[in-house]
């Protein structure tokens, strides 16, 4: 197809794994060289006729189409006359608040993980469970100092709606509810009493479950971090009462409810300075980041560091790629999220970064699910949504707005592929709604 | 003309009633044309009818005249000649009818097809080649008077003249260069000199040569001519003299600049973006009045009863001191403000954990870490308040282990069997103890004062305490007295104190313990004083030229300081006992300095509301200077009341630099891309 007049013609091939209601004749067929996401979402629609339309995303060699076409194809140096082959996605549609959940004070942790509930830890020393629809379900006390790391150990099979919640805080423990919601999702009560992790001598900066929910993992300022088992469901799974619960529970009723179980199953050692965040790359991996600029890979039976990456900043957030292995982590001064892949194995090798916060960035999480989204928060208040593929954040929320250097985001999860959740200083949970269909197909 | 008809043929006009129009645009009749009947009568009745024309185009009758001129034109026109009178000359003639163009009006037709006398010609010259006799053909074509010159030649040499081409001579060779020496045998010299018999040339062997080098020569030929004598030396002389290898100053532009920071660790502190503002007060209240929940959140009440619900933060709260040390955890700020409150920040959230109320505002704050434990010293009035921070912060340490700060006094007091002439009490002094206590103290002798279920120890002194400052290994810890214009050196795990000067009248600004060394740095306005404490004599003496305000230490041997007309003076203590480099850097009063303890980065910050981090590198290699070079001036800070940033104080372990300003806000400023 040549140039009529100035206007220059592209020939695509349009591609797509939809299901085959969503595909189009892969004969190729020229568009103007003009067109943008919105035109080239707007020629499918067309030829789709779908009503209403729906929104596109486009793929040019792996990489997502914020231009031009003519301007793609400059800035590749690839001759217009050749034809194009162009994958359709479709788009992440914006974030909507779907709910709220007020708290006393700064809500410095969120997990997601678990389907059933949302769960917070907040500067009150609370943590507290919500529903999806941001109903609070349940106030679990018992840390006396502000918490600031929390996760969700998923049931077993055993467990029915059962979960465990972990919250880690100032006071240097771990502590541990198993927690019931009723089936409707609506009440949520606490099981026994809290289990108590003692073993670290500095504040507890992150906790992560292991991704069978047998342990989780710890990060301290004591320099290490600890593996540590989940005790109940080997009592309960074997059907004998717990030994310690048996002795004690009488004497110490009254006074003090919580038993302190054994200390950590395994210490990784090895960082330099305070361990800020933990991940788990499969069942017996778990990835630390650390403020001495370094991410150090530990097998979580032996307690040996297999490898390390040396950051060229601080690490306040990690995040590891459900299968994949992609390390995304943020942190320092420099208000990117960066991305390393340790198959690569380079120590120091140039990575990837992704530049739009304005503050610090302080909490990544993927998209469970997706391979390339992610969603971060930094200091700014906002809540990005990324894809990897492109360089520009798909979506930015205004989370927990507020003053400039007042309004700070603090955490931010994935909550299924559908829902972003995050926390801030203005002590809110906020819960939004992500139309995302990529991940659920 | 009077017909303007134009350029139209006349037949156009041919059955028309006109034969064309005047000037005007009227047609111009045709006139009818007489017959022969008529033209006879005219004839014989006018005599001069024969002399009437008829011009069609004008479609009138004319009569030519007989004058004179008429005739002579007639006569022109008949011979050819041009009809113009002006032109006499007969040799001008119009060659009408033999005119090439009249002929070529009609090309023949014989033009075109081929002559069949030519191709008879041909065909006889063709026949004649065959017979070989072109040469008879030729002979008789050329004119008489030319012949070729070369013809009697050609005869004589062929010999015959059948008309057979015969082959050219051969060509001679052009000479070459070896011709020039071997001259053919008509030029021959030796010849000539055997002929004329000359002595000199008898010599020469003029004969053929085999090279041009074995031709004989005038040696000297080329030295003695003149105008090439010296240039034949020089060159010479440039080609047997022995050549000298000079090394060409091949250097880049940067090689000669002294060896400034990578560019990524200067980067590093270059992009410092403002992160964590610290509203002081206002979080702190806020949060703390909102969570009732811990003991810790409860001001802790040193003098008087003052409940934190009934705060009121003034309207000038000045953050007068800061220290961020907590070598181990580096993870919580100190800073102590004028309303009183000491507060401790979480650094990577700049969150306020806990708040302490006191007495009076404090003047100066800092840590000292012993046995992994922090302790946070405050100078409040009076007395310097040493606190355990940890305590109450975590229920997995044990509460004796808790309660470090004490136990770890008393036992180090059981083990000197130490008489412990000091109180220890389980209860807060009351203001009148207080004042009896003081009462005790004398300007060489302070008061211990042991709180065991807080877990504090009071250190009284007779005059407000300004400044502490710990020796690195936390045993030993120094305060400034200025009224007594005396530095106090304390064991705290002795609970001795000795002064430093049996009289000083002098007033001392600031004094400092050395990083590493047993050293006690002291400055008064114009002088730093270095002091060996271990072997107790003067060191050095330094003068920086203008009155001092602040003071670091580096753990090489290396002090800053910082003056009150914005000065920055970096003394080399081996170097000289003046500054090794002054930086003018700020334009009031410098406040505070700071060196990093990992980093080569040294700050100051000002009352002119700007922070500057300078790169300070120390070479391990004794006789390489240090480098300094400015990094970065950082604005952040408003100005109040005349004052701008009133403490700095760098993290431990990260690039980042904490300011407190006397807007109420503390800001780190952390490294960027």
């Amino acid at each position: 197809m040549g140039s009529t007049g100035e206007e220059t013609q592209i020939t695509c091939k349009f591609v797509t794994r939809l299901p085959e209601k969503y595909r189009i004749s892969p004969t190729p067929f020229a568009v103007p060289g003009k067109l943008t996401r919105y035109g080239l979402s707007e020629v499918i629609n067309h030829l789709l006729a779908l009503d209403p339309p729906k929104p596109f995303d486009f793929l040019v060699d792996g990489e997502l189409v914020r231009t031009s076409l003519e301007k793609l194809l400059l800035r590749k140096g690839v001759s217009a006359e050749s034809t194009l082959e162009v994958e359709y996605i479709p788009a992440v549609g914006p974030p909507s608040e779907e709910a709220t959940g007020k708290h006393d004070d700064w809500v410095a942790g969120v997990c997601g993980s678990w389907g059933g509930a949302i769960a917070t830890a907040s500067y009150d020393g609370t943590t507290r469970l919500y529903s999806p629809k941001g109903k609070h379900l349940v106030t679990l006390d018992g840390h006396a100092q502000p918490v600031v790391a929390v996760t969700l150990l998923p049931p077993t099979e055993d467990d029915g709606n059962g979960c465990v919640v972990v919250s880690g805080g100032h006071d240097c423990v771990v502590r541990a509810w198993d927690v019931v919601v009723d089936a409707k999702g609506d009440s949520a009560k606490h099981v026994g009493s809290s289990r108590v992790f003692v073993g670290h001598e500095g504040t507890i900066t992150s906790v992560a479950a292991s991704p069978d929910g047998v342990c989780f993992a710890s990060g301290s300022y004591d320099k290490t971090a600890r593996v540590w088992a989940r005790t109940r469901s080997v009592f309960e799974a074997l059907g004998i009462p717990d030994p310690n619960d048996a002795k004690k529970k009488p004497a110490e009723e009254e006074e003090e409810e919580e038993e302190e179980l054994p200390a950590g199953v395994v210490v990784l050692r090895g960082h330099t300075d305070a361990v800020t965040a933990v991940a788990w790359e499969s069942v017996d991996v778990v990835w630390t980041g650390s403020m001495d600029h370094s991410l150090k890979s530990f097998d979580a039976d032996a307690g040996t560091c297999v490898q390390t990456y040396a950051a060229p900043k601080c690490v306040m957030g990690l995040a590891v790629r459900a299968g994949g292995g992609m390390l995304a982590w943020c942190g320092g001064g420099d208000r990117m999220v960066h991305f390393w892949d340790p198959r690569v194995g380079n120590a120091t090798g140039a990575t990837t970064s992704l530049a739009s916060h304005t503050e610090m960035v302080v909490s990544v999480a993927w998209c469970p699910g997706s391979e390339y989204q992610l969603a971060s928060t930094a200091y700014d208040g906002n809540v990005k949504l990324w894809d990897i593929r492109g360089k520009l954040p798909l979506h930015t929320v205004k989370a927990h707005p507020g003053k400039p250097h007042t309004a700070r985001a603090l955490c931010v999860d994935y909550h299924g592929p559908n829902r972003v959740v995050s926390g801030g200083i203005d002590g809110r949970l906020r819960i939004f709604k992500v139309d995302n269909e990529d991940r659920a197909s | 003309m009077d017909n303007a008809r134009g350029d139209v043929p006349r037949e156009w006009y041919r059955d028309e009633g006109h034969v064309g129009y005047d000037v005007d645009g009227r047609k111009i009749v045709k006139q009818k044309w007489d017959d022969s009947i008529e033209h006879l009568i005219r004839l014989t009745d006018d005599l001069s009818y024969w002399r009437n024309v008829f011009d069609e185009k004008g479609g009138k009758e004319l009569v030519v005249s007989k004058s004179q001129e008429s005739l002579e034109l007639f006569r022109r026109l008949r011979t050819s000649i041009i009809p113009v009178m002006d032109i006499h000359s007969d040799e001008v003639r119009l060659e009408i009818g033999s005119s090439d163009h009249f002929q070529t009006i009609q090309v023949p037709k014989r033009r075109f097809i081929p002559s069949k006398w030519e191709a008879k010609l041909v065909l006889r010259i063709m026949r004649g080649l065959r017979r070989k006799a072109s040469i008879q053909l030729l002979e008789n074509s050329p004119a008489d008077n030319q012949k070729l010159i070369w013809i009697e030649e050609q005869n004589r040499t062929s010999e015959r003249n059948d008309g057979r081409a015969c082959l050219p001579a051969p060509k001679v060779k052009l000479p070459t260069n070896i011709d020039s020496y071997n001259p053919p045998p008509e030029y021959d010299c030796a010849e000539v000199v055997k002929s004329i018999g000359h002595s000199v040339v008898q010599k020469i062997d003029l004969g053929s040569q085999v090279a041009l080098r074995a031709v004989p020569s005038y040696s000297d030929f080329v030295t003695e001519r003149t105008h090439l004598c010296r240039r034949f030396q020089r060159c010479l002389d440039l080609y047997l003299c022995p050549r000298v290898l000079r090394t060409r100053l091949n250097f880049q532009q940067s090689d000669i600049l002294p060896s400034l920071p990578t560019t990524k660790v200067q980067y590093i502190h270059l992009n410092l973006g403002r992160r964590l503002h610290i509203e002081h007060g206002s979080i702190g209240a806020e949060t703390i009045s909102k969570s009732p929940k811990f003991d810790f959140f409860r001001t802790f009440i040193l003098s008087v009863a003052v409940h934190i619900s009934g705060l009121v933060l003034g309207p000038i709260i000045l953050i007068q001191c800061l220290l961020n040390l907590s070598n181990d955890y580096r993870q919580w700020l100190i800073s102590g403000s004028a309303d009183s409150i000491l507060r401790m920040w979480e650094v990577s959230t700049g969150r306020c954990i806990r708040s302490w109320q006191l007495a009076e505002s404090a003047s100066c704050v800092a840590w000292s870490s012993h046995d992994g434990k922090n302790i946070v010293s405050v100078c409040v009035g009076c007395s310097l308040v040493l606190l355990n921070t940890q305590k109450g912060t975590s229920i997995s340490v044990h509460e004796k282990q808790q309660m470090f700060l004490t136990c770890w006094i008393m036992t180090e007091c059981s083990r000197d069997n130490m008489i412990l002439n000091e109180r220890v009490s389980n209860d807060m002094p009351s203001w009148e103890e207080r004042f009896v206590r003081r009462k005790l103290c004398s300007p060489q002798k302070v008061i211990f004062f042991i709180d065991r279920k807080n877990d504090i120890v009071f250190v009284h002194h007779i005059a407000p305490v300004e400044r502490v400052s710990w020796h690195h290994k936390g045993d030993y810890f120094a305060t400034l007295v200025p009224k007594g214009n005396n530095i106090l050196v304390h064991s705290l795990s002795r609970r001795t104190t000795r002064p430093v000067f049996q009289q000083q009248n002098v007033p001392i600004q600031r004094a400092v313990f050395h990083v590493s060394r047993p050293w006690l740095i002291v400055s008064t306005r114009s002088k730093v004083y270095l002091y060996d404490l271990h072997r107790q004599f003067l060191v050095k003496k330094m003068s920086s030229g203008s009155s001092i305000s602040c003071i670091a230490t580096h753990f090489g041997d290396n002090i800053i300081v910082g003056c009150s007309n914005g000065r920055l003076a970096w003394f080399d203590m081996d170097f000289s006992d003046t500054p090794y480099r002054v930086l003018a850097s700020h334009h009031s009063t410098v406040k505070s300095v700071a060196f990093h303890r990992r980093y080569p980065l040294f700050a100051s910050v000002s009352d002119d509301t700007t922070a500057q981090i300078f790169y300070g590198l120390v070479y391990s290699e004794i006789e390489k200077n240090a480098l300094i070079v400015p990094v970065k001036v950082l604005r952040s800070h408003a100005l109040k009341d005349c004052e701008g940033i009133l403490d700095c104080d760098f993290h431990p372990a990260q690039p980042w630099l904490f300011t407190a300003g006397a807007d109420c806000t503390i800001v780190c400023f952390c490294d960027g891309v």
